[in-house]
């Protein structure tokens, strides 16, 4: 399979740059999916709208494998595939809903070199309608151009 | 004493609290090592690729992967809990009947403690992951889980009164190599008390 491949090299980045932003349309199927088929997550609050509702939600709402996932696709898709992410703190604030938008945006707040790597830390956030989904803040190794 | 409402103050020293002896001993401890239900396959790569959008060709392109320097397709890291789940039935065995999978793991005997305290709701808050090594496809992942902490006191959330606790997995590949670290906080209310908490003010 042939594909254009971008990684993005340490010595490239700079702290206090954004990412692009990315957008990604929250419906009952990406949560559904997100959590049964994706994520092994069969918790019913995340598939059965009648049992959410049972429950005192208005609706089935997005589980935290999947908003973990989502941010991390979208570091890594910045990245490239010869970016690792060493460590992620992820906190959730508003449920992501059906018919939700989620905007993901990040901004590298600190570089470094430690034991042979060439590190960023990144603040990133999942925003939605109602404010914050998810926040948090990820370690990822870049490669170099040496 | 109650206001004129009829509803008891915030931290009122007439409210039933949880009694935490019946929890303490449960903290710091980790749970036997869990195998897993399967193996990491390429299936379960590609259903998280299609739902997340993830075109790393690490995950996707067996060619590509082959020539990295891993040799071989990976699995996503954030992927790292999805192995820790169980099936379907024993979710619904869970989750319907109350049945648990693994029912002497320090979690679930929070769980039961929590539940007879009245602590109904549910809701995960937080995660952290430090990865110390890639998933690859074919892998067992193995883990143990613990409960790191439990608050000692009830907190005022939009969900209700609660407690949070925070639960930390350890997950380890087929050759007892540790892959992952993860934090997993856990929020559990009653919500009924949090209604009568917000009119008391």
């Amino acid at each position: 399979m042939s594909r254009e491949i971008n990684n993005v090299y340490w010595e490239d980045v700079q702290v206090k740059q954004d990412l692009p932003e990315k957008s990604r349309v929250i419906d009952t199927t990406l949560i559904a999916m997100g959590a049964t088929w994706a994520t092994h997550d069969f918790m019913p609050v995340h598939h059965d709208r009648d049992f959410a509702q049972s429950k005192g939600a208005p609706d089935i709402f997005m589980n935290i494998l999947t908003s973990n996932g989502l941010m991390m696709t979208y570091l890594e898709q910045w990245a490239g595939p010869q970016a690792v992410i060493k460590d992620i703190s992820i906190r959730l604030s508003v449920p992501n809903f059906p018919r939700d938008r989620m905007d993901m945006n990040a901004r590298i707040t600190r570089k470094w070199e430690e034991k042979g790597e060439h590190l960023v830390e990144v603040a990133f956030n999942g925003d939605n309608q109602m404010g914050p989904h998810a926040a948090g803040t990820a370690i990822i190794s870049l490669p170099t151009r040496g | 004493m109650a206001n004129r409402f009829g509803v008891l103050p915030f931290n009122s020293p007439v409210e039933p609290t949880m009694d935490y002896s019946k929890v303490a001993p449960l903290i710091g401890i980790q749970s036997v090592r869990h195998p897993p239900h399967d193996r990491v396959t390429e299936v379960d790569v590609d259903r998280w690729c299609q739902v997340m959008r993830d075109t790393n060709p690490l995950y996707t392109d067996e060619d590509y992967a082959k020539k990295s320097r891993y040799g071989g397709l990976l699995a996503p890291s954030g992927m790292m809990h999805v192995f820790a789940l169980g099936t379907m039935r024993a979710a619904l065995d869970q989750f319907v009947r109350g049945a648990w999978e693994h029912p002497n793991d320090p979690n679930v005997k929070l769980n039961v403690v929590i539940e007879q305290e009245g602590y109904t709701g549910v809701m995960a808050t937080a995660q952290r992951q430090q990865h110390f090594r890639r998933i690859r496809v074919g892998d067992e992942i193995h883990w143990t889980i613990g409960i790191s902490r439990l608050s000692d006191y009830d907190h005022l959330t939009r969900q209700g009164v609660g407690r949070k606790y925070q639960i930390l997995y350890q997950f380890y590949n087929q050759k007892d190599e540790l892959l992952c670290n993860q934090s997993f906080d856990v929020l559990v209310y009653r919500a009924p008390m949090s209604t009568r908490r917000l009119y008391a003010g």
